[in-house]
């Protein structure tokens, strides 16, 4: 299984316009992601990170270019095709933990499942068996704001991961939480990827969360600039500047 | 399963976020109760009144047959039938009419009101409008001279007290010297502050009477006793008219119509025969009177009932349409603040279409949650409106909670909101879930031109079909057989509309590349489907023209309102004030929201202040052409000479040269005064000196016929008003008048032979100009003695802009004749109009008041009248603009609240950087105070043009031309305080926020 690509862009593009001016945010971005991948994209400001992220997530569609996620073309679908892509093959994490601020932990991890075409999961049992694998057994009934955010951000992987998708997508995941939730937020997706198979992409600008990723893909004014496993990627910023002490990756949950 | 569960997810979601958003839920309930309240209010009152009219119909109408006589018939065609012999059905014709209903029931004319039988007769004396004196006051009275053993067959008259009519009134003192007894209604009694056991005179009676008790008003009312209702009214015994003498002011013999009844009650044995029998009495005695059945009374009542509800439904409807406004600001604040996490539902897995089911449930459930919250106020409304609105029927109206208004608050309120959620529904389906992960950018979701243009084709068909349910009976008759083919037209091009916008998304979304054919025929299927369902559907629904065109209306001022806050925000100097430049800012920032709120503002406003000034303008108009037509603010009449009190004699001074020695001498207050006599004169002729032409009357009559197609009635109407006279002081006190053509009467006219005539269509047609000469022939009171022919010099035409009806404005010097020439006929009337300083009015006319004979009658007391007709006829649209003003209202302050949400962030940095609550409170409050005033300018400036329109096209500019400014600015200042007292309740909370509060948690 491993090696197959669950994630294929070929020459993505998009452009669009921002007031009066062209913005080209990707110029032609090809990347291949395997199943049960640990990926981070990094790149400055304006490099197109979050575009990508839209665009393989199905949240976008490229001006040119294809997307492909676990074999299926989605460059052309229609918004209803494309949530159903969103619902069944891809989780996503946002750093901001986007709950539905109304409903419960477990109707939050619940609603991918009661909303999918085709369900495989009986939507109770199965968030409440993300919600207890996560260590949120005793938080199921609490609202978002009852949840401190490190715990928001653990029922937003869980409900990533409701409809086992193929990716999860991180975007900052840790970017609202101090070091130590942070932690535990890395500790999981790193769970998810290795004890789920899930291939797991991880947006971020924080180069110590950049460290713990397998591989690295930097963007760069749209294009990608790099693309290295983190050994590569150690390897190389220790010959130029010696700065980058990589983190030991955390084991476990 | 599936969408059980999803429809539990949607309603718990709902509800959540109901309760979580509980601030801006509230304000949008608020919207919809205010609307739904409106509508359950105003239908309640209508089954009120339809309760009060169409209730007991034989007590209504006092008996199953009410017959009142024909005054005017022709005498030789009335074969066996007696005439009434002048007014009224004399006692000799009402034993016939005895005689006649027992034959037809087979019982004697001895068993009548016996108890062996049901059948009996009563009658009304012929006293009907009298005017009362008590206390120094004058005023106009109904009069009840009944059998106060018999009346009312059915029902009964009670005063407050308990004690019947048979009982209260003891006929034995009619007879008696002393004064007789008398019941009085409440309203009499309350407006002249007389109680029980109090003396009161009438106009024309030769004894005083004694108020034995006091009954409620309710007792006679409704539409066929209106005076009763207003004025007031007095039960007498019939047998009054054996004791007291009732003279006609220019009769000089007493006048024995008084033993004539007016109106005739019938009480049948057998009460379903009533139709039959009545038809037989009208072929019977159709010549000399007429019937009124209980069936006739139910049709009259029900089609009052009925325009009644009618409006009320209209204005209802209204009130809810703008509550909607109310509504869409709402849903568009709920689906802009949840833009995200409308992001994040799509993100995960919902379609657009179940995030717009979503929102539809939760706009669903607010129509529900509001409707209920509104019902019981709606009642509120009716409870506390209820005397206004009985008053205009003249009846006390029952308080009763119907289920009708209940079901059609709680429909209508719930489709209502989900027709004006519609818009923001779709919009919040197209959300893009990429906006998720920018949640630092504001996004607004927009539902896209082919979902808008849909949207509206949409709303305005649904709301034809809420209109059509509330108004059906006024939309659904067959006169209105172009209408439904108009309507065809447009709900099928909607029809048509929709399908088209459907296509166009289709083509435009891409979401055709599969299945092309498929796709070909379905959008076959949808155009023709929807233009032909449109088009068969809009026959049903002829309310679909007045709604598109209410809804093209709304839209040119939306577009309108829209460009005016763009200019004003654009280039309203601000002074350098920066609390000015930040309001102007606001406003332009959030310019949709602004224009649909001023919408809102501008239709309750116009509404109220187009009744308020229009009821200003008659009353105005009435006063002053009272005191312009009178030249002045007293008129004393003096009683003619039958009507005197006291020893008269050869010696004794008539009350005229009394009057006239007092004012001569002076008294305090008093600026000037005049003299007018009016005669009743013939006109014989009109000679038009330009054409060298003669008229006789049948030629005038004919000339107006043959070249400006006048109708019969105006023609008669015509050449009536132009057979009074009067004859005016040549010094003092003429008509306040303007003119068309030539001058005023002056002191060089006295002696001669000239007039002033007013203009108007027919003297237009005539060609009446300064020059001509009219003819008359002046005529005795008793009529039988005719003046020599007198021809008058027209010297002046006046301007029109007169109430007719309200004093006579052909007038000659008070001396027309060459000195010592008599012309041997008396005027009908004489009296001084008096012309007092404004604060002496009252002192001035008390001190007239004792000179004997005299009736002195201050204009300002006539106009009170009017204003209390007015006041009767006006309560009712005047209520119902209030509460549509009050929705209007409601709909501010939601939106001021909503953008104080919106703007917490902006307050509170406005605030950390130093600016004092105070300041942010007058900066908010300007802000506002510039959108009331917008909305007033508006409101008002259309409401005036539609009055003055209504002034120059409706009333003939009877009632002049221009705007009452004073009310056109007080309706201003209640708009603009309307918007600031709704603003203060939404920016108070606001403003007082701790800044940290908002910048680190919001």
């Amino acid at each position: 299984m491993l090696n197959q690509h669950v994630l294929q862009t070929i020459d993505v593009t998009k452009e669009f316009k921002m007031g009066q001016v062209m913005v080209h945010a990707l110029r032609g971005v090809s990347l291949s992601v395997n199943e049960g991948e640990f990926m981070g994209v990094i790149g400055p400001s304006g490099s197109g990170k979050s575009t990508l992220l839209g665009l393989i997530g199905g949240l976008d569609t490229p001006t040119s270019g294809q997307v492909i996620i676990d074999g299926v073309d989605i460059t052309r679908m229609d918004e209803v095709a494309l949530t159903r892509v969103r619902n069944e093959k891809i989780g996503f994490v946002f750093q901001f933990f986007n709950l539905v601020p109304t409903l419960t932990a477990l109707e939050n991890v619940e609603l991918p499942i009661q909303f999918a075409r085709n369900r495989q999961f009986n939507p109770t049992k199965r968030a409440k068996e993300l919600l207890d694998l996560f260590g949120l057994k005793d938080r199921m009934r609490n609202r978002p704001s009852q949840l401190s955010g490190g715990q928001q951000q653990r029922v937003a992987i869980a409900r990533a991961l409701a409809n086992n998708p193929a990716i999860v997508l991180a975007d900052e995941p840790t970017g609202s939480l101090d070091s130590e939730s942070g932690g535990v937020v890395m500790q999981t997706l790193r769970s998810v990827q290795r004890e789920l198979g899930t291939a797991v992409i991880i947006v971020t600008h924080d180069p110590a969360i950049a460290a713990q990723v397998d591989r690295i893909v930097s963007l760069s004014d749209g294009l990608v600039a790099t693309d290295h496993t983190q050994e590569q990627l150690v390897e190389a910023y220790k010959k130029t500047t010696g700065e980058l002490k990589p983190v030991e990756s955390a084991e476990g949950v | 399963m599936f969408s059980l569960e999803r429809l539990r997810f949607y309603l718990k979601h709902s509800i959540n976020d109901l309760i979580v958003n509980g601030r801006r839920t509230l304000f949008g309930l608020f919207c919809i109760s205010s609307g739904v309240a409106a509508i359950v209010g105003l239908l309640t009152l209508g089954v009120m009144v339809d309760d009060s009219l169409t209730g007991d119909l034989q007590e209504s109408n006092r008996g199953d047959i009410r017959i009142t006589p024909l005054f005017f018939f022709d005498e030789e065609e009335d074969g066996d039938a007696t005439p009434p012999g002048g007014n009224g059905i004399t006692p000799e014709q009402f034993s016939r009419y005895e005689e006649w209903f027992a034959e037809q029931e087979g019982v004697s004319v001895d068993e009548l009101c016996t108890g062996s039988t049901d059948l009996c007769l009563t009658g009304q004396l012929g006293l009907e409008g009298s005017l009362i004196f008590y206390n120094d006051t004058l005023d106009l009275v109904q009069i009840f001279a009944v059998d106060s053993q018999q009346y009312p067959l059915y029902g009964v008259v009670e005063t407050e007290d308990g004690v019947s009519l048979a009982d209260g009134i003891d006929v034995d003192s009619y007879p008696a010297d002393g004064p007789a007894d008398a019941f009085i209604s409440r309203n009499l009694a309350d407006k002249l502050e007389i109680d029980v056991g109090e003396e009161f005179n009438l106009l024309g009676t030769s004894r005083d009477f004694v108020v034995r008790g006091i009954v409620p008003t309710r007792t006679e009312g409704g539409p066929e006793n209106i005076g009763a209702g207003i004025f007031g009214y007095v039960y007498l015994d019939q047998t009054v008219s054996e004791s007291i003498t009732f003279t006609d002011p220019g009769e000089e013999e007493e006048d024995e119509s008084v033993n004539n009844f007016v109106r005739i009650f019938v009480r049948l044995e057998d009460p379903s025969r009533t139709t039959e029998l009545a038809d037989a009495f009208e072929r019977r005695f159709g010549r000399t009177a007429e019937t009124f059945t209980t069936e006739d009374l139910r049709e009259q009542n029900e089609d009052i009932s009925t325009l009644v509800t009618q409006f009320n439904s209209i204005m209802g409807l209204l009130a809810l349409l703008i509550g909607g406004i109310g509504i869409v600001n709402t849903m568009l604040v709920v689906v802009r603040r949840r833009t995200n996490e409308v992001a994040i539902l799509k993100t995960i897995g919902l379609e657009p279409g179940e995030v717009s089911t979503l929102f539809f449930v939760e706009s669903v459930l607010m129509g529900i949650i509001g409707s209920v919250m509104g019902i019981p106020f709606g009642f509120l409304i009716a409870y506390v409106t209820r005397g206004a609105v009985g008053a205009f029927i003249a009846e006390d109206l029952a308080f009763r909670v119907a289920p009708e208004p209940i079901g059609i608050g709680l429909v209508v309120g719930t489709l209502v909101t989900a027709v004006f959620g519609l818009l923001p529904i779709l919009s919040a389906g197209q959300v893009r879930p990429a906006t998720v992960l920018q949640p630092q950018l504001t996004h607004i979701p927009r539902a896209g031109i082919f979902r808008s243009i849909f949207a509206l084709a949409f709303i305005i068909v649904a709301l034809s079909v809420v209109a059509q349910g509330l108004l059906n009976d006024l939309l659904s008759s067959e006169e209105l057989e172009d209408l439904r083919t108009i309507a065809q037209y447009i709900i099928g091009a909607l029809g048509f509309v929709m399908g088209a916008m459907i296509v166009a998304g289709d083509l435009w979304y891409s979401r055709t590349r599969r299945i092309l054919p498929l796709h070909i025929v379905r959008w076959g299927l949808l155009l023709v489907g929807l233009s032909v369902a449109g088009f068969l559907l809009g026959r049903e629904l002829p309310s679909a023209f007045p709604m598109l065109c209410v809804f093209v209306i709304a839209g040119l001022l939306y577009v309108l309102l829209w460009i005016i806050i763009w200019l004003v925000g654009r280039f309203f100097p601000s002074f350098r004030i920066p609390d000015i430049k930040i309001a102007m800012r606001a406003m332009l920032a959030a310019k949709g929201r602004v224009a649909s709120t001023l919408l809102a503002l501008i239709i309750g406003v116009f509404t109220l202040s187009l009744v308020f000034m229009l009821v200003t303008k008659i009353s105005d108009a009435v006063e002053s052409l009272l005191e312009d037509v009178a030249g002045g603010n007293i008129i004393v009449f003096t009683l003619p000479e039958e009507l005197q009190f006291g020893d008269q004699d050869d010696e004794t001074p008539t009350s005229i040269d009394e009057l006239q020695t007092r004012l001569e001498a002076g008294i305090d207050g008093v600026e000037s005064y005049g003299i007018v006599r009016t005669y009743e004169a013939e006109l014989i002729s009109y000679t038009d000196v330009d054409r060298d032409q003669t008229l006789n009357r049948s030629a005038i009559a004919r000339e107006l016929r043959a070249e400006a197609a006048f109708d019969q009635d105006t023609i008669d109407s015509f050449l009536d008003r132009i057979n009074l006279v009067d004859a005016r002081s040549v010094d003092a006190n003429l008509p306040d008048i303007q003119f068309n053509d030539g001058r005023q009467l002056g002191p060089e006219d006295e002696g001669q032979r000239v007039i002033i005539v007013p203009d108007s269509p027919e003297a237009t047609e005539l060609g009446f100009s300064p020059g001509d000469e009219l003819t008359y022939r002046f005529i005795n009171p008793d009529k039988e003695q005719r003046s020599e022919e007198l021809t008058f010099t027209i010297v002046g035409v006046s301007m029109p802009g007169n109430i007719e009806g309200f004093g006579n404005l052909y007038y000659v010097p008070l001396n027309f004749s060459p000195a010592g020439e008599e012309i041997g006929v008396d005027p009908q009337t004489v009296a001084a109009v008096v012309n007092a300083n404004e604060d002496d009015v009252e002192q001035v006319a008390r001190e007239l008041r004792q000179i004997d004979n005299v009736l002195v009658i201050e204009t300002r007391l006539i106009n009170d009248i009017v204003n209390r007709l007015l006041d009767t006829f006006t309560s009712l649209p005047i209520v119902v603009s209030i509460v549509v003003l009050v929705t209007g209202g409601v709909v501010i302050a939601n939106s001021v609240a909503l953008a104080m949400l919106e703007r917490r962030r902006e307050i509170a940095i406005m605030k950390s950087v130093g600016l004092q609550r105070r300041r942010v409170l007058s900066m908010l409050l300007l802000e506002n105070g510039i959108m009331g005033l917008i909305g007033g300018l508006i409101g008002v400036g259309i409401s005036s043009a539609v009055l003055l329109a209504a002034l120059i096209f409706l009333f003939q500019r009877e009632l002049g031309e221009a705007v009452p400014l004073r009310e056109a600015f007080i309706m201003m200042a209640v708009c603009i305080g309307i918007t600031l007292f709704a603003a203060v309740l939404s920016v108070w909370g606001a403003s007082s926020e701790k800044p940290l509060n908002v910048l680190r948690y919001e």
